[in-house]
């Protein structure tokens, strides 16, 4: 006896397996064209999920054009003092956790070409990538080049040199022959400096100091005033300044960024429901003389809905992986084109867009079901 | 005889009808609000972006910016070369007033404050002006940067400039020990003046090192009645083509036809040479920090929302696209009883398009006004002000909800002609 209960429900299991399969075998297209439809709703859901996750950190890069977004200058205000240059190594170890960039300037006042000027001393490879919105005419000095220099371009207009010419600089009593790269235009003051190599400039003022650090810090606003506070207590003697224009509207920016990117994924994956449901739905619905036709062979209702559940998850899990791996080849695609590195792909989706997929296609079987299995098998097989 | 059919046929098998209207309703709907978010998203990201400060810069023709470093001035050995203050506006009233968002004049004067260099800038912080077309706007420092932070408050900033209240940098207030409501006494090469501190500002920029007052009292402070050193200037722009940029330096030598476009496109540097015409003895440029980097992220969004609107329309196509297919293919029976009946194979699938192209204008029709309202709800959630509605748009919805409805019909029409009517009437 009690064998017989436990065997039931295994033959049972078999029989709808049967058909399952027969069912697969008979009806290919349909079957294909409701494949495609939820593999194709699927991973566009997959798609904006990783764009979602990835894009206020691609953006965030992007910001980076607006250069330093954090200023360190000595603790003593007005114009008075320079920085240790051993600075810049205290203030990376302080915020070793933060993906940050910086570049020291010394600033000191000299002559060229019989006007009084000012002279930045800069790191030049480390500049560059911190003011990659310089427009400079000519060529950056190549890293390591000792005597060569950048000059403001209004400067240079009135400095009467271009590109490949040579300028003598002097400061204080010390003079030094420099050849001019490139000229920078910016729209700010740094078109009416001259840029020269710091270690030259700090040799030529008699100082092993600097003027200021300029820091890009990757990370919102909070964190940028946060950082600013822990670099002043953590190093004696300076000033962090969070350029707060800078900081704020980015933050702003990116926070809006992320909503849109929230709702629009929320869009899809309403869209996509409804698309794909209908689909099945219309699918049960033309199936109704089959069912009628089944039920009148005898088969229960319980066989007829372990098919179509085993079909609906088979659909959902074939559709939810194929999904999933065109969505990530789209985000893939979207981000070589648009941010020139790849979206990264998240296996934690897995789960998330499966479950969605098999939740879709369970409820877009079992909701025609009622009414399909309320027919009667002989109005079903008359064709109404 | 075949609109009979064809109405004949809409009116029966309503549920069937139904299931494949919304699922065209609904693509057409996500087409729809997508467009309509992404012809919107530049502008209102535009106008996000202006809250990074000013993006062009007036300044004299000729003269040099000023170089300041820590609050002293580094420039002292150059001649001062001025604009005519009484000119502002028309850094407004020109072809690009309705780009033109917002500006500030600025005077740079060194003043003392008994044996303290305490410099000085006197602009405009959030003035009412008349522009020459009768329209009034606020403008001013206030509105070009909305991120300081104020302790106390703004200075007030009539037409005449008369309230000598001034606004102090963060790191200057801290240096001389005043706080908002404080007095501060000022001696400069035109005169003296006693100036109440409304409020502290914090920029994080050069300004914490200044004393902000308005353009008139530092005009009085410096006795320089009718000067300014420059203006900032808010301008809403499009990103600048390549092809401009590279020719960007000299917009005269490009061909007249490519200047013609050049000049009546928003870019920065045709703004910038449209306001150094209106101005005269002014040179406008780009403040290539906020320019460059605003356009940068304006291409990366406009190009990323389009990516976004074309892959949910693809995708919105394919899903209804086969819910219509399985509906053809499940017609079969239908098919081959016309055929029995004499129907020509043309005139079946005439019937079917027929219905396709009833169906996708119906379910674009209803998704196009969902979709509308869809965007709005978006627009309004992310930016806080509803977006326009764009023709454009809807016309995009209906055309995908047609296109995706009739090619559902037109892929398996194809089968059709397969159908033999025998076997479909036996089943």
């Amino acid at each position: 006896m009690s064998e017989a209960m436990r065997a039931r429900p295994a033959s049972r299991l078999r029989v709808a397996a049967r058909f399952l399969a027969r069912s697969l075998d008979l009806r290919a297209t349909s079957f294909l064209l409701a494949l495609s439809s939820v593999a194709v709703g699927i991973s566009v859901v997959a798609m904006s999920l990783a764009l979602k996750a990835d894009v206020s950190r691609k953006m965030s890069r992007e910001l980076r054009a607006y250069g330093p977004n954090l200023i360190v200058t000595p603790g003593a205000g007005l114009g008075g003092g320079t920085l240790d240059a051993s600075v810049t190594g205290s203030l990376a170890s302080v915020l070793s956790r933060t993906e940050m960039d910086q570049t020291p300037l010394l600033y000191a006042a000299g002559r060229a070409g019989g006007l009084g000027l000012t002279l930045a001393g800069i790191e030049f490879d480390s500049a560059r990538r911190l003011f990659p919105y310089w427009r400079v005419r000519g060529a950056w000095p190549a890293p390591g080049d000792g005597d060569s220099s950048l000059v403001g371009a209004r400067l240079a207009g009135r400095l009467k040199v271009g590109p490949g010419q040579a300028l003598r600089i002097e400061v204080g009593g010390h003079g030094a022959e420099l050849r001019v790269a490139g000229l920078v235009t910016t729209g700010e003051a740094e078109e009416e400096q001259v840029f020269v190599p710091l270690a030259l400039l700090q040799g030529l003022a008699g100082t092993r100091g600097i003027s200021t650090a300029a820091l890009r810090i990757d990370a919102g606003p909070d964190e940028v005033e946060a950082a600013a506070r822990d670099l002043e207590a953590a190093v004696p003697g300076i000033s962090a300044r969070p350029l707060r224009q800078v900081s704020r509207a980015e933050g702003s920016l990116l926070e809006r960024l992320d909503v849109m990117m929230g709702l629009l994924s929320a869009l899809m994956l309403a869209m996509t429901v409804l698309c794909v449901m209908t689909t099945l739905v219309s699918i049960v619905v033309e199936r109704q003389p089959e069912i009628g036709l089944m039920r009148s062979l005898g088969a229960g209702d319980g066989e007829i809905i372990l098919m179509l559940l085993g079909e609906a998850t088979l659909l959902g899990l074939a559709g939810g992986l194929l999904g999933y791996g065109l969505g990530v080849a789209g985000a893939r695609l979207l981000g070589h084109q648009l941010f020139g590195a790849a979206i990264a792909a998240r296996p934690e989706v897995i789960p998330v867009v499966t479950g969605l997929a098999l939740a879709i296609c369970w409820a877009g079987t079992l909701l025609p079901l009622r009414r399909a299995l309320a027919i009667r098998p002989a109005d079903a097989l008359r064709g109404e | 005889m075949i609109l009979r059919i064809l109405m004949g046929s809409l009116g029966r098998q309503k549920r069937r009808r139904a299931i494949a209207l919304a699922a065209v309703a609904f693509g057409a709907a996500a087409a729809t609000a997508l467009a309509n978010v992404s012809l919107d998203i530049r502008d209102k990201v535009a106008r996000e972006l202006r809250s990074f400060g000013a993006n062009l810069t007036v300044l004299p023709a000729g003269g040099g910016s000023r170089v300041m470093l820590g609050g002293e001035e580094l420039t002292h050995l150059r001649a001062r070369a001025h604009l005519d203050s009484s000119q502002v506006l028309k850094v407004k009233e020109n072809f690009w007033r309705h780009n033109i968002l917002g500006f500030a004049p600025y005077l740079d004067v060194p003043a003392r404050s008994g044996e303290r260099v305490v410099p000085v800038r006197g602009t405009w912080f959030d003035r009412n002006v008349t522009l020459d077309d009768g329209e009034i706007i606020t403008t001013g420092m206030k509105g070009l940067h909305p991120y300081w932070k104020v302790t106390g408050g703004w200075p007030t900033d009539a037409a005449g400039g008369a309230g000598d209240t001034a606004l102090a940098g963060v790191r200057l207030a801290r240096s001389l020990g005043i706080q908002a409501g404080g007095r501060l006494a000022l001696r400069a090469a035109g005169a003296e003046a006693s100036l109440a501190v409304s409020g502290i500002v914090e920029t994080g920029a050069e300004e914490d090192d200044l004393l902000l007052v308005t353009l008139e009292t530092a005009q009085r402070l410096g006795g320089l009645p009718s000067e300014m050193d420059g203006v900032l200037v808010s301008a809403l722009t499009t990103p600048e083509d390549a092809v401009y940029e590279r020719l960007g330096l000299s917009p005269r030598d490009l061909p007249a036809a490519e200047f013609e476009r050049w000049s009546c496109t928003p870019f920065v540097s045709s703004i910038a040479y449209e306001i150094t015409n209106a101005l005269p003895g002014s040179e406008a440029q780009p403040i290539l920090r906020v320019a460059d980097s605003e356009g940068r992220i304006l291409a990366k969004i406009g190009g990323l929302m389009l990516m976004i609107a074309l892959a949910a329309t693809a995708a919105a196509a394919l899903t209804v696209t086969s819910a219509l297919m399985t509906g053809v293919v499940e017609r079969r029976a239908e098919i081959g009883l016309m055929k029995a009946l004499g129907a020509q194979e043309s005139r079946v699938v005439g019937l079917f398009l027929g219905e396709a192209a009833i169906l996708g204008l119906l379910g674009g029709l209803a998704g196009a006004a969902g979709g509308l309202a869809l965007s709005r709800v978006i627009t309004v959630s992310v930016f806080g002000t509803p977006g326009s509605a764009r023709p454009l748009s809807i016309l995009l919805g209906v055309a995908a909800a047609m296109v995706i409805s009739m090619a559902g019909c037109a892929i398996p029409a194809r089968g059709i002609s397969r159908v033999r009517p025998v076997e479909a009437l036996r089943g």
